[in-house]
């Protein structure tokens, strides 16, 4: 143990000998051992041999640890050890063989990192079963076969006694992969056994308002085709064709930091203006050309300031309204739905009403002979005074003028004149909105909000406009994710993360007792920690498989080492519409298995072996189906072994992908409804600013609690992968948590830069250090999430940011039945006070 | 180092104790710096409290210390005879023999400080002849064996003063530029750097040669007074007189050249050199440097000096040769330290330090530096080196009771120094 | 290739677009990742070029890097990354005693690792803070040798080698080993904003020298007539309200 040879590292260097409980004494975390050879002790300056000798094979592969920036990595491995990793280039052309648009080759200081990720002594290198009590950290070594044994047995006990559904697979976020990520195996396994799973889309976590605001407005998801919602965006190489880019609540610069280059050579190349909306002054606020210090929550308001101001000024697009959206339809005054023609025209068949400036006729939208529908404007109807939906938006703008959104959103009355200006003028305008607008009780509304005002000055379905987060969309409709779920043709059954905890203590809706972890940091990185983990603990059991002893696995009962991406096959296709091929590069370290592997073990035992005994190749193959009569148009042409030796542009067109170019929405009028009629229920058919649940002043909690928490993401992580790479911690202060907090906070609370602090609310409390910055906005403070409070490692001195936040979901999104519910990480207030 | 002991002990008609115990006291300190040396040697200057921020720290200002300290002895040999300073013959020997020990003490402690010691050589097979340090390692070659040769025949002359008086003369006007040459040339490897405007003055050489001139008298009459005191020496007082006079013009010069260095630099706003500044006033963390030169060394020993009621009392040449060569020597390190503390560019986080720290950042700004056992070690044994090599020359030399640079060995016993200068004066 | 590289003139220069760098310090970590540099060394590393930093010799209480000035919402925040500015006339290769660092014609200061002392004269030198000294006791990242993992000659001298000897200072190369047979500095490569460009001065249609012609590239510390062959673009932020 006192001198490590690299050998021995890799051999594993915890002494156990077979089936002896060693459980005091077992280390996953090894010293930081002197792997490579020390400088030369020689005292003639003669130098030890530590050069690379040996054959150097180089590898192409994906990096998908769920940052959606899918960088392409060259991984140059000599004697079956990774010794680098570089960026690697994109193939140039799409799937057809048209030349694909520019695209840099991109990495970032994580990517680089992943040497020291998949080779740290952090890492769990067995499967181990707890012998202490729940989290009291005590783990026997045990065997993959009783390991996998104990699974199946346990699973089937649970099973057994409270139904199919009461084991809960929680294949997460932690990979963007296809087999093992948000769309893996995961899914499959559940759907095999019968299990319920969690989200399948990956915004289980606070990731689901936003999409579900695009949806309202864009998306039927009653229609067969939208199969319940989903969520896309333009491909990131056509934000070049921007005149203007606004970053709402997006730091791009700082967490998809190779797509700031896009926006960079925009900026540089054809003088495109950058906007950025942020209560913090990030880095993205200082390279763009414009920074609207916002108050956090305020966004709907901000937005409907600048509708009122874009309609009040005529700059918005007449002509696309007229077209594309449903702005002329005339809406029922009494029931606040559309007006049907069939109701109020003889003879005319089920259609929206319309009113023809041309001829001053109502008629169906539908009617051939109308030429000119009017989009503004209240007309007589049957006897009722019928508004278009466009009046109906404006009336309910009107009341924002830049004074009243001012107040509202703390932003100066002249610069929202300004954006509107901007925004009415500069086409085509792209927003690019940060999950950071997601992560509020009302983010649905924010997203409803920017659709709106981007429908409305006709930036949907263009180049260079549109609203976007995530442009990954294409991947679920170019691939057969759900015959790869369910080889038996029954599909698992849905748990949202957020109604894990209902599950479990009230059996809402149905019990849960048992649950399987893959890669999903669960127990740290889910809202109000503090019920999830009490939730977790009383479940019979608890299998986490991840590469590091993650908060996760420190109360769980079986924990299996997983594999990073270099040491299993997969395909990668996330935000760049690049189809990725991960080949296994290294063979997994230690006893580590790929999770297709961990659960083929488990299957076998459950007797359900047959469905998981293929290769990831084949599974692949099974997902893409190339050259199969079901092969996605989108894939034509696309063989094997072009996919696997480069990266191919998923895209067949020549330019970048963009949402609804061809302006058919799938929404039931096949037009943008930025007049939502199933949310009347809600009183949310408009986007009318409504005030977020708690981080806002006139809730009485805010005088108890008068800060508004955020809980942001850093460069040096993702969530809360890579908190332990030396590399990463020696810029990033050790990865120790601060507490971010402007001085004018901190002095009347007596708090000093480095000063212990305690930061709490009803639901939890933390302590941490200040750092004071100007960076934060007064009355708002940041704590970035995702350091680890596990048993062995305390980013903070103690607890997390989400023992503070909380599980409120808005109903509303119900409507969407894939982005039904949203934790809202930054709806969220606290006081701080000097520990 | 137990045969010369023996040999002393032979010779040497004193009682063995003391001088025992002195030696053994030496002979353990130098193991000790052996001993971490070789430590050093192992683990890399990892072992030192040097980083990539502060690059050089107690070996390089104690190199250039100990360099300050071989001027005295020479400058005073070689003003007796270019200036006819007849007060300061007695000294002469004891003078150079200190030179010859500082300066060979300097050398050796740059070895400790390099990365790779047993290359040194290199300098001499591929020499730079536009770096200072080349200049500077052949200046103090020169400068050493200078004083060996110069030794050697004041050594003579004591003996044979007619046969060698022309020689002592002709190396009296060698040595005094060539002392002045070292410490300019010591001066400049600092002073020549644009990188750091602490350093980055005309003045450093002057000032080198003054603090030189002032911690090498002290450290000369320090010895003299030791000798006086143990080892049967004579000092005369028109020495001491002349002793105190140039420790004093010296000390003024000094603090006058510092003053005016500081002067110009709070006089200008230049964010470098300001930067510099705050670090050691008023209350900087490197404030202590800049009071121990000021009131340890300067404020202090002027009042032993100048005030008469001190001067008076006994010892007062002494306390203020003392505090003298502290003053300087915290000059020393306050040049050093603080220049590499001083940050380069100005930016956070700064440099990294070459230490891994996981709890927060490998990262500094503001340098900072704490000698470790190892540096202190070394030069403690380095400091014994030349204690050990100064007493054995004093045996060796015959200079006990000699009436310095008097007549020949068999002027053994106390004189009285006025006699003693009489002697010198008629050899002259 | 080495034939053809003799037969013309070369100066090779690095342009940093400050305006792109947004700070993420991926050169930094790519640097560290192919000369294999340990833990607490950096050769490259990117500064946040916040004024009035105090004077404190305690370390400071928390990350002082991405610290705007100003007062909100008046900020200003950008970065500068300082790795070897290669120098032309390079107070490093003045001072080196033994002809361990020197100038290559094109423009590379290089150290010779089988003749450095290792007495940190340059390190005293440099005005940028740029060199590294390899104290000892090195802690590396996990996963052994990583990076270019071989020795590099350049007219018979050793300029890189892959593992940290003990005892001698080193800095950037401007990677030559890969400058050599045609690649870019792996920072340049790597760098996620594309702030980097790389080339040859003496091409007049190189990206590098119409931008230090006519780009308005600076040098850092000018002033001192070190003659950087590391310029930087500065930052030049665009006002709101004029396009």
């Amino acid at each position: 143990m006192a001198k490590f040879s690299r050998r021995a590292f890799i051999g594993g260097s915890t002494a156990v000998v077979g089936g002896l409980v060693v459980a005091d004494h077992l280390r996953f975390f090894e010293p930081l051992s002197k792997l490579a050879p020390e400088g030369s002790n020689d005292l003639l300056g003669d130098r030890e041999n530590g050069l690379l000798t040996g054959n150097e094979t180089v590898y192409r592969t994906g990096h998908s640890n769920n940052c959606d920036g899918a960088c392409g990595h060259l991984v140059h491995v000599v004697d079956g050890r990774v010794t680098m990793i570089g960026p690697a280039a994109f193939g140039g052309t799409t799937i057809s063989g048209a030349p694909a648009p520019t695209f840099h080759p991109r990495i970032c200081l994580r990517g680089l990192s992943q040497i020291s990720n998949t080779y740290n002594p952090d890492r769990v290198k067995y499967p181990y079963k707890r012998v202490g009590p729940r989290g009291s950290g005590k783990w026997q070594r045990i065997s993959w076969e009783e390991a996998t044994s104990l699974i199946a047995s346990k699973f089937q006990e649970v099973q057994a006694k409270y139904g199919k559904t009461s084991v809960w697979i929680a294949p997460y976020t932690g990979s963007l992969a296809f087999i093992e990520g948000v769309v893996g195996a995961g899914f499959r396994f559940a759907s095999v056994i019968g299990a319920s799973a969690g989200d399948s889309e990956g915004d289980n976590e606070g990731d689901s308002a936003t999409p579900a605001g695009w949806n309202y407005l864009l998306v039927d998801p009653t229609l067969p085709a939208n199969a319940g919602g989903f969520f896309t965006g333009h491909e990131s190489v056509d934000f070049m064709n921007a005149k203007t880019i606004v970053f709402w609540a997006n730091n791009v610069a700082e967490t998809s930091i190779p797509d700031w280059r896009i926006m960079c050579d925009a900026r540089d190349e054809k003088g495109t203006r950058l906007i950025s909306i942020d209560p913090r002054f990030t880095v993205t606020s200082a390279q763009s050309d414009q920074w609207l210090p916002i108050r956090p929550g305020a966004d709907a308001a901000l937005v409907d300031g600048i509708i009122n101001y874009v309609i009040g000024h005529k700059l918005y697009d007449t002509g696309y309204v007229r077209k594309y959206t449903v702005g002329p339809y005339l809406i029922d005054p009494r029931t606040k739905r559309w007006l049907r023609a069939n109701e109020v025209i003889a003879g005319a068949k089920d259609d929206y009403v319309v009113y023809d400036e041309s001829d001053g006729q109502i008629k169906a939208a539908g009617d051939p002979s109308l030429k000119t529908p009017a989009i503004l404007g209240s007309y007589r109807v049957a006897g009722l005074r019928a508004r278009t939906a466009f009046q109906a938006l404006a009336d309910m703008a009107s009341k924002y003028t830049p004074e009243y959104t001012e107040k509202l959103t703390d932003v100066p009355a002249a610069q929202i004149v300004s954006l509107a200006k901007v925004w009415g003028t500069s086409k085509p305008l792209a927003v690019r909105v940060g999950f950071g607008l997601s992560h509020w009780y009302r983010g649905d509304l924010s997203m409803q909000a920017l659709v709106t005002l981007q429908a409305i000055t006709g930036n949907i379905g263009v180049h260079g406009g549109g609203v976007t987060t995530f442009a990954g969309g294409m991947t679920t409709t170019a691939f057969d994710f759900t015959g790869f779920w369910s080889p038996t043709g029954k599909l698992y059954t849905l748990l949202e993360p957020m109604d894990f905890c209902d599950a479990v203590e009230h059996d809402k809706p149905f019990p849960v007792r048992a649950a399987w972890f893959m890669i999903d940091n669960f127990a740290q990185q889910m809202s109000d920690r503090n019920r999830v983990v009490a939730a977790m603990k009383k479940l019979d059991f608890i299998v986490v498989s991840d590469y590091v002893l993650s908060a996760t696995a420190d109360i769980a009962d079986v924990v299996l080492p997983a594999c990073t991406y270099l040491e299993k096959t997969d395909l990668l296709s996330s935000n760049n519409f690049y189809l990725q091929y991960m080949p296994k590069i290294i063979d997994p370290l230690f006893e580590s298995k790929s999770d297709l592997d961990a659960i083929r073990l488990v299957a076998e035992k459950m007797g359900v072996g047959k469905y998981f005994d293929q290769s990831p190749d084949e599974y692949l193959r099974q997902i893409m189906q190339l050259g199969q009569p079901d092969e996605s148009p989108l894939l034509k042409g696309l063989t094997w072994e072009r996919l696997t030796s480069e990266a191919v542009h998923l895209n067949t067109e020549p330019t970048p992908y963009v949402p609804f170019f061809n302006k058919q929405f799938p929404t039931r009028s096949g037009k943008i409804e930025f007049y939502v009629e199933m949310l009347l229920p809600y009183d949310q058919e408009l986007c009318d600013f409504k005030e977020p649940i708690e981080a806002w002043p006139t809730n009485p909690l805010h005088k108890k609690y008068p800060l508004v928490f955020l809980s942001t993401h850093t460069r040096f992580r993702t969530h809360s992968q890579f908190v332990n790479l030396p590399w990463l911690k020696e810029i990033n202060y050790g990865g120790q948590g601060f507490l971010e907090i402007n001085p004018k906070d901190a002095r009347p609370r007596r708090i000093d830069e480095g000063d212990v602090v305690r930061i709490f609310n009803d639901r939890g409390q933390m302590k941490v250090r200040a750092r004071l910055t100007e960076s934060m906005k007064p009355g708002v403070v940041n704590c970035y999430q995702g350091g680890w409070d596990t048993i062995r490692v305390k980013n903070y001195i103690e607890g997390h940011p989400n023992n503070l936040t909380h599980q409120i979901a808005n109903p509303a999104q119900s409507v969407i039945p894939n982005f039904p519910s949203n934790a809202a990480y930054y709806d969220v207030l606290v006081e701080v006070e000097k520990a | 180092m137990s045969t010369a002991t023996t040999a002393l002990r032979g010779k040497a008609a004193r009682p063995a104790g003391p001088i025992r115990l002195w030696y053994t006291a030496l002979v353990l300190v130098m193991a000790w710096g052996l001993a971490a040396w070789i430590y050093e040697l192992r683990v890399g200057l990892a072992a030192t409290g040097m980083r990539d921020v502060v690059s050089w720290g107690l070996y390089i200002f104690t190199f250039a210390f100990f360099i300050g300290l071989s001027a005295g002895g020479l400058i005073m040999a070689s003003s007796a005879e270019v200036f006819g300073i007849k007060a300061l013959k007695p000294l002469s020997r004891l003078g150079v023999l200190s030179a010859a020990a500082c300066v060979c003490v300097a050398a050796l402690m740059i070895i400790p400080d390099l990365g790779k010691p047993f290359r040194v050589i290199n300098i001499f097979i591929h020499p730079n002849w536009s770096s200072p340090l080349v200049w500077d390692i052949l200046i103090i070659s020169i400068y050493f064996v200078f004083s060996v040769v110069d030794l050697y025949v004041l050594q003579r002359h004591v003996k044979e003063p007619s046969r060698w008086h022309t020689t002592v003369r002709v190396l009296a006007y060698i040595g005094l530029p060539t002392a002045i040459l070292l410490h300019s040339v010591t001066a400049w490897i600092f002073g020549l750097q644009i990188s750091r405007p602490w350093w980055n003055t005309s003045l450093m050489a002057p000032l080198f040669v003054v603090s030189a001139i002032l911690s090498g008298t002290a450290l000369v009459t320090l010895l003299a007074l030791a000798a006086e005191r143990w080892g049967g020496f004579s000092l005369p007082t028109e020495t001491r007189r002349w002793l105190r006079g140039f420790i004093l013009v010296s000390l003024l010069l000094d603090l006058f050249m510092v003053g005016a260095d500081y002067v110009t630099m709070l006089w200008g706003n230049v964010p470098a050199a300001k930067s510099a500044i705050d670090l050691v006033l008023p209350n900087g963390p490197w404030s202590w440097l800049f009071w121990s030169e000021w009131v340890v060394g300067g404020v202090v020993p002027l009042a032993f000096l100048l005030v008469p009621a001190l001067r008076r009392t006994p010892g007062s040449l002494g306390i203020a040769s003392v505090f003298a060569i502290l003053g300087v020597y915290a000059f020393r390190a306050e040049l050093v330290v603080v220049g590499f503390v001083n940050p380069l560019v100005q930016y956070p986080p700064g440099n990294a330090v070459g230490t891994y720290n996981p709890a927060t950042s490998s990262f500094q700004m503001i340098g900072r530096y704490h000698p470790t056992w190892v540096e202190y070690g070394i030069v403690l044994g380095l400091t014994a080196l030349f204690l050990t090599i100064v007493t054995l020359g004093y045996e060796a030399l015959r200079l006990r009771g000699s009436p310095p640079s008097g007549p020949g060995p068999a002027a053994h016993g106390d004189e009285p120094g006025g006699k003693a200068m009489a002697l010198g004066g008629e050899v002259v | 290739m080495a034939a053809k590289t003799k037969s013309r003139t070369r100066h090779y220069a690095m342009v940093i677009d400050t305006n792109r760098c947004v700070g993420c310090w991926t050169c930094a970590v790519a640097c560290k990742e192919v000369n294999n540099e340990p833990l607490g060394y950096w050769w490259n590393r990117v500064l946040t070029t916040a004024p009035n930093q105090s004077t404190s010799a305690k370390p400071p209480a928390s990350p002082n890097i991405d610290v705007p000035y100003g007062v909100y919402p008046n900020l200003e925040l950008a970065y500068l990354p300082v790795a070897c500015q290669q120098c032309n006339d390079a107070p490093c290769v003045k001072v080196c005693p033994v002809q361990a660092t020197f100038r290559r014609d094109d423009g590379m200061v290089l150290i010779d690792y089988n003749r450095c002392i290792g007495c940190r004269y340059c390190m005293a030198a440099c005005p940028y803070g740029v060199r590294v000294f390899n104290w000892g006791g090195h802690e590396y990242a996990p996963g052994g040798t990583v990076g270019y993992g071989k020795d590099y000659y350049v007219d018979g001298r050793l300029v890189f080698t892959p593992y940290r000897p003990k005892g001698i200072v080193e800095k950037c190369t401007f990677c030559v080993e890969r400058v050599d047979v045609g690649e870019k500095p792996f920072c340049v490569e790597s760098c996620p904003l594309g702030a980097r460009v790389f080339g040859d001065l003496d091409d007049p249609d190189s990206e590098v020298s119409k931008l230090v012609n006519e780009g308005g590239a600076e040098q850092l510390q000018s002033d001192l007539g070190t003659d950087p062959n590391v310029y930087y673009l500065p930052v030049a932020r665009r006002v709101p309200g004029e396009s």
